[in-house]
C-alpha cells in the first residue's frame, strides 16, 4: 500500500503498537482518576452529616483511594518519565499522616516496656494509649497530675507474642455474632480465660515491678491505680468506660491487676464496642497506665462546655464525695454546679444528697463507706476548689484549643488533681425537620429526664436490672435500666431507645449512645416502674415517655439521631481524614506552584498527574507525524483529507483498501465532531462560479503550506479522539475522552493562527472563546492562540458539545478576514450564539 | 497654493501608495459569506482614513487563499435583496402603470411575507452579487492615471498592487480629496 511506502508493515504495527501502549496507561490513568474523583466525591458527601457510615466505609473508602493514587502515579510515570517520580514522595507524606489518624493503620512502635509520664506527651498516644499521653501533656503545661508511669503498647504486643495470643483470639473473634448476647458472653470467658493464662515475659514483669518501686520511692504511697489506656481511645471512638481500673492497687498484685485490664479488652461490651464499629483486635492495644493513688476526698468531671447546650456561657462541674469510679459508672448521683466562664459565678449549684462514698480499703481496693449524716446534704467541695476547677479547666480547653471532659479528684488536703482529659463531645441542637406535633398531657407517661442522645424511638419495654437481663433484649425494645452500666452498650445496635432512671449526661453511657446514635435519657424518675412490654415512645429530645407508639413524633426527631452523629469522634476524626483527601489546592496548571512538592492531599495529587498526563498525551499524539502516514485515510462528503489511526486495534483490522468511511467508525467524540461539522456543512463551496477563476494575490499573510485541508489527521478510539485539523491558515486541535463515566470525560480544544492580520485573528479568538465559555469551558487566550478544557460532563453533553464544537470549527473558518472592528466581531458573536442555540441557554 | 508649495520644495504627485488605505484596515469577506454578513462589515466597519473616518460603500471579497476575487457595492447588495419578481417589473412603463404593479407587491398586509423575502435573500452568498475585479493600479501609479481607470470604468475602489500582490486599496474619495487641495 502506498501509505506505507515508507514502512514496512511490521515496523508501522510495532509504532502503532507503542502509541497503543502508552495510550493504555493513559486510559487507565483516566479510568482511575474517575474511580478517585467519585469515592471523593461521595466522601465529602458523608462529610455533610446527613448520611451515616460506619469504620468500614471510612476503610475502604479510602484503600479505593490509596490504590487508584498510587497506580496513576505509576501510570504517569510511565508516560512521562522520571521527573514525575516525586509524586511518590508526596503519596507517602500524605499517606503516613492519613496513618496517624486510623486504627490499626499503624504497626506498634518498639519501645521500652515503661515510659514515665514526665516524658510524655500528646503525641505518643500510639505507643502509651491516650489516657497517659495526656497526662503527661498536661503535666508538661504546669498542671498538677498524679505521679505515675505508662505501660506500653509494646509491653502489651510481648505479651501477646510470647503467648502467641494473637491469632487465637483473632479466630475466637471471627465467628462471634454481635447481637447474640450468650455467644458475646461465651467468647468473652474464653479470651479472657486465654489472656489469664498467659505468662508474662520476665522482662516485662520486671520492667513493670522496677517502675513500682520507683513511683514508690517518689510518692511514699504503696497505693497505685492500675488505669486502662487504650489506643485509639478519644481517637477515632470514645471507648468510654469499656476497660477496667483498678484502684488502690498494692506491690503484689500489680501485674496481676495489668493482666486483668488487658483482659477487660475482651469483656462482652468491650468485644461487641469494637466488633460493631468494624475494629479488630489489632487495632486497640492496650497500654495501661500505673499511676499513684490520690486518696480523694472528691472527685469529678468538668465539662468545659454544657455538651448538651454548647452556647451556653458555662462550665460544667460534676463532684461527689470520694473516689470518683461512682460518678463516671453512673451509680452515684453527683452534685452539679454550672459556673460562667467569664466570671466564675454559680448560675446553678444542684446539691444531690449523699448517702455513700467510694473509698480506699485499709488493705487494697475500695469500698463503699456510709457519708457522715452532716455531711450528705452538704456539697461536696468548697468554692475555693469549684474556683479551682474553673481556672484548670479552662486552661486545659485553652491549651487544646476545643471544650474538654476532665477528670478530676482532691486529695485529704485539698490538692487538685487532674486524672484525664479528652475532647469534649458536644450534642449540637441544629435545624430539625419542620414536622410538628402535639402532645396532650395525658399521653406523658414520664417527664423530666436529662437527654443524653437526642432522638426518638418506639417500642415494648423491657427493664434491664443486671446483666442477666440483657439477653431478653431483641430487635425493636425500648430499654430502661436502672443505673448507665457500661453493659448497656451490647444493647445500642438492637433496642430504638434507651432510659436510666440514675445518672446524669457525663458518664460513660451516654458518649456511647452518641457513638451509636441510640435516642436516650438519663435521670428519668419512675422509668423502673414501667411494666415490661408497655409499648412506649421515648422522646429522648423532649426528654420524656409517651403513651403508645407515635409516629408524628417519630418523624419529628428523626433528624435529631442523625444530627448527633456529626458530634461522635468517628466523624469528627472523619473530618481530619477527609482533610487530607479531599480538598484541592493545585488549580492553575500554569502557576509556578503547580508541582508535585505543593500536593497536599491526594485530590491534589490526581490533579497534577491527571493535568500531566493529558499534557503528556497531548503532545505525544500532536507530533505522531508517523500516524498521518501509517493511518487510513476518511472517507467523507467533506472535502477533508484526515488521515485516521486507531489506537484500540490493529492496523490489519482497520478499513478497507486503505480508507474508511466517515459513518463506518465506532469512536463516539469523532461522530459527534464530524456530524456538528456536516451540519454546519464546508462553508466555501460553489467557487466554480465566481466571475474570476483566480484571484489576485494578497502580501504580508502566511501562506497555507500544504493548501487548505491537508495534512489533517484524527487519533481515535471508540471514546477517544484526537483530531488535528489544519483548516486552510488555522489550526484546530480538538481531544476529547467521551465515555460512560463523567469523571473522565473531557473536552480540550486548542485554535491558533489564521490567515488575516493579528489584529483580526485575535479578534476571532476573542469570539472563540465567547462561545466556549458559553459550553462552559474555562479559555485561555494568549494572542492568537486559544486553549480550551471542559471536563466532567456526562458522555451526551460531550457528545453535543463536540457537535457543536464542529459546527463553530466550519463557522469559523477564515473568519478573521470578516472582523475588521470590535463591533463587527460582537454583531458575530451574538449571531453565533443564536445560531448554535446558546443565547437561549444563556439567559435561561 | 499647494501646487506652488510642492514645486517650491521639488516635490511631485502623489502616488496610488501614497494614497490607498492599507489591505488590513479594509473590511472584506471570504466569498461564501452572506450578503447579510457583507452589511454588518459595511454598516459596523468604520475605515479610519488619516483621522477621517467613513463608513465604506463596498467590501472586497477573497477566496480561501487569500486572493482578492471582487468586491460588492451597496447597489449591489441591493440587487441581491430584490425580490426576483421585481425582475418582471418594466421600469420603462408609464409611472401610474409602475406604481400599480409595485403597489400590489408591496401592500403593507404583505409586510410579513416580504420581510421574510429580503431576510431568505440575505442568505445567499456575496459571490453571487459580486463584481469582478476590472482594473487594478500599481503603488507607483500617478495619481491621474487613478483617475483615468476609476471614470473610464465607472469604479468607486481600485485595488492597489506592489509586486503583483495586493497591498491595499484606493478610493474616488482619497484622490477627490487629494486633488481638492489643488482646485481650492
Amino acid at each position: 500500500m502506498e501509505k506505507h511506502s515508507c514502512y514496512d508493515l511490521a515496523d508501522s504495527e510495532h509504532m502503532l503498537r507503542c502509541v497503543q501502549e502508552q495510550f493504555e496507561h493513559y486510559q487507565e490513568l483516566l479510568e482511575q482518576n474517575g474511580r478517585v474523583l467519585a469515592v471523593i466525591g461521595d466522601m465529602e458527601e458523608k462529610s455533610l452529616g446527613e448520611y451515616l457510615f460506619d469504620l468500614n466505609y471510612i476503610r475502604s473508602s479510602l484503600e479505593q483511594v490509596r490504590s487508584s493514587v498510587r497506580e496513576i502515579i505509576e501510570k504517569l510515570i510511565v508516560l512521562g518519565g522520571q521527573e514525575y517520580e516525586s509524586l511518590r514522595l508526596a503519596y507517602s507524606t500524605i499517606d503516613a499522616q492519613l496513618a496517624q489518624l486510623l486504627p490499626g493503620e499503624r504497626p506498634i512502635d518498639k519501645t521500652p516496656y515503661v515510659l514515665w509520664f514526665e516524658s510524655l506527651g500528646r503525641g505518643d498516644a500510639f505507643a502509651v494509649g491516650g489516657k497517659n499521653a495526656q497526662l503527661g501533656e498536661l503535666r508538661r503545661i504546669g498542671l498538677r497530675v498524679p505521679e505515675g508511669f505508662a505501660i506500653t503498647a509494646w509491653a502489651y504486643r510481648c505479651f501477646l507474642d510470647h503467648n502467641d495470643l494473637q491469632t487465637r483470639i483473632r479466630e475466637h473473634l471471627e465467628s462471634v455474632d454481635v447481637r447474640d448476647y450468650d455467644a458475646l458472653v461465651r467468647v468473652s470467658g474464653e479470651v479472657n480465660a486465654m489472656v489469664r493464662s498467659g505468662s508474662v515475659p520476665q522482662d516485662v514483669a520486671d520492667a513493670i515491678r522496677e517502675g513500682y518501686e520507683e513511683l514508690v520511692r517518689r510518692t511514699g504511697s504503696e497505693a497505685v491505680a492500675i488505669r486502662s489506656s487504650g489506643i485509639g481511645e478519644d481517637n477515632l471512638f470514645s471507648f468510654a468506660g469499656q476497660y477496667a481500673t483498678f484502684l488502690n492497687v498494692r506491690r503484689e498484685s500489680v501485674i496481676d491487676r495489668w493482666l486483668d485490664v488487658v483482659a477487660s479488652e475482651f469483656t462482652p461490651q468491650a468485644i461487641y464496642y469494637f466488633l460493631s464499629h468494624g475494629l479488630t483486635e489489632p487495632d486497640v492495644a492496650m497500654p495501661v497506665g500505673c499511676v499513684s493513688m490520690v486518696d480523694a476526698a472528691s472527685s469529678g468531671v468538668v465539662y468545659t462546655r454544657d455538651p448538651v447546650h454548647p452556647s451556653d456561657d458555662s462550665l460544667l462541674i460534676h463532684a461527689i464525695l470520694g473516689l470518683g469510679e461512682s460518678l463516671v459508672d453512673g451509680s452515684l448521683t453527683p452534685d452539679v454546679f454550672a459556673v460562667s466562664r467569664a466570671d466564675g459565678s454559680i448560675s446553678k449549684a444542684s446539691i444531690a444528697r449523699k448517702e455513700t462514698r467510694l473509698a480506699m480499703s485499709g488493705d487494697g481496693g475500695t469500698a463503699l463507706c456510709d457519708v457522715d449524716p452532716v455531711r450528705a446534704s452538704r456539697s461536696s467541695i468548697s468554692e475555693a476548689v469549684l474556683l479551682q476547677l474553673v481556672t484548670c479547666g479552662l486552661a486545659v480547653e485553652r491549651h487544646y484549643g476545643r471544650p474538654q471532659d476532665i477528670e478530676w479528684a482532691t486529695d485529704v488536703e485539698g490538692r487538685l488533681f487532674l486524672l484525664q482529659t479528652r475532647a469534649l463531645q458536644l450534642v449540637r441542637h441544629r435545624c430539625a425537620t419542620d414536622v410538628s406535633f402535639v402532645v396532650s398531657d395525658a399521653d406523658v407517661l414520664l417527664s423530666g429526664g436529662t437527654t443524653a442522645c437526642p432522638g426518638a424511638g418506639f417500642g415494648p419495654v423491657v427493664q434491664v436490672m443486671t446483666e442477666r437481663d440483657l439477653r431478653n433484649v431483641s430487635d425493636g425494645s425500648v430499654v430502661v435500666a436502672l443505673n448507665p452500666f457500661p453493659g448497656l452498650v451490647i444493647t445500642m445496635g438492637k433496642a430504638r431507645a434507651l432510659i436510666t432512671e440514675v445518672g446524669g449526661v457525663a458518664n460513660h453511657i451516654a458518649t456511647l449512645a452518641r457513638e451509636y446514635r441510640m435516642p436516650t435519657v438519663v435521670g428519668l424518675r419512675g422509668a423502673t416502674q414501667l411494666k415490661p412490654g408497655t409499648v412506649v415512645t421515648v422522646d429522648a429530645t423532649g426528654g420524656r415517655i409517651l403513651r403508645g407508639e407515635r409516629p408524628d413524633v417519630l418523624a419529628s426527631r428523626r433528624a435529631d439521631a442523625v444530627n448527633s452523629f456529626e458530634d461522635t469522634p468517628l466523624f469528627q476524626g472523619y473530618r481530619q481524614i477527609l482533610a487530607l483527601i479531599a480538598p484541592l489546592h493545585l488549580m492553575d496548571p500554569s502557576a509556578a506552584e503547580f508541582t508535585p512538592q505543593q500536593c497536599r492531599t491526594m485530590h491534589d495529587i490526581t490533579r497534577f498527574a491527571h493535568q500531566r498526563a493529558m499534557d503528556e498525551m497531548f503532545r505525544r499524539a500532536t507530533r505522531l507525524d508517523s500516524a498521518a502516514q501509517l493511518g487510513l485515510q476518511l472517507s467523507s462528503t467533506l472535502p477533508m483529507r484526515v488521515s485516521v489511526l486507531f489506537l484500540d486495534r490493529p492496523i490489519s483490522t482497520m478499513g478497507d483498501n486503505g480508507t474508511i468511511g466517515e459513518d463506518d467508525h465506532d469512536s463516539l467524540p469523532m461522530q459527534a465532531f464530524w456530524n456538528g461539522m456536516k451540519r454546519q456543512g464546508w462553508p466555501s463551496k460553489g467557487r466554480t462560479s465566481s466571475p474570476l477563476h483566480s484571484g489576485l494575490a494578497t502580501q504580508g499573510h502566511g501562506r497555507p503550506v500544504d493548501g487548505y485541508s491537508v495534512k489533517s489527521y484524527a487519533v481515535l478510539s471508540t471514546t477517544y479522539m484526537m483530531l488535528c485539523l489544519r483548516m486552510g491558515y488555522h489550526f484546530t486541535t480538538i481531544e476529547s475522552m467521551c465515555a460512560e463515566q463523567p469523571g473522565k470525560n473531557y473536552i480540550r480544544v486548542q485554535y491558533k493562527d489564521g490567515g488575516a492580520s493579528l489584529e483580526r485573528r485575535i479578534r476571532r479568538i476573542r469570539l472563540i472563546a465567547e462561545v466556549l465559555t458559553r459550553l462552559r469551558f474555562d479559555c485561555t487566550a494568549r494572542a492568537d492562540c486559544l486553549n480550551a478544557f471542559c471536563s466532567c460532563f456526562e458522555a451526551p453533553i460531550i457528545a453535543e458539545t463536540l457537535g457543536l464544537l464542529g459546527r463553530l470549527v466550519m463557522m469559523t473558518k477564515q473568519l478573521d478576514m470578516a472582523l475588521s472592528s470590535d463591533s463587527v466581531t460582537d454583531w458575530y458573536i451574538e449571531d453565533f450564539l443564536r445560531q448554535l442555540g446558546l443565547n437561549r441557554r444563556a439567559t435561561s | 497654493m499647494l501646487d506652488q508649495e510642492n514645486k517650491a520644495k521639488g516635490m511631485k504627485f502623489r502616488r496610488a501608495g501614497d494614497l490607498m488605505v492599507p489591505l488590513d484596515r479594509y473590511p472584506h469577506l471570504p466569498y461564501w459569506f452572506t450578503l447579510r454578513q457583507a452589511v454588518v462589515a459595511m454598516l459596523s466597519s468604520e475605515v479610519d482614513v488619516r483621522g477621517r473616518k467613513s463608513l465604506p460603500r463596498v467590501v472586497l471579497v477573497f477566496d480561501e487563499e487569500y486572493s482578492l476575487l471582487g468586491f460588492v457595492r451597496r447597489r449591489d447588495i441591493l440587487r441581491g435583496l430584490e425580490p426576483a419578481v421585481l425582475a418582471n417589473v418594466d421600469v420603462g412603463e408609464s409611472g401610474e402603470v409602475l406604481e400599480q404593479q409595485l403597489a400590489r407587491l408591496f401592500d403593507d398586509a404583505n409586510y410579513e411575507g416580504a420581510t421574510t423575502g429580503i431576510r431568505e435573500r440575505a442568505e445567499k452568498a456575496v459571490r453571487t452579487v459580486m463584481q469582478p475585479i476590472v482594473a487594478t493600479a500599481d503603488c507607483e501609479d500617478h495619481m491621474m492615471k487613478l483617475v483615468l481607470k476609476m471614470v473610464s470604468h465607472d469604479l468607486h475602489l481600485l485595488p492597489v498592487l506592489r509586486d503583483g500582490s495586493v497591498v491595499g486599496v484606493v478610493r474616488t474619495v482619497d484622490i477627490f480629496e487629494e486633488l481638492a487641495q489643488y482646485v481650492l
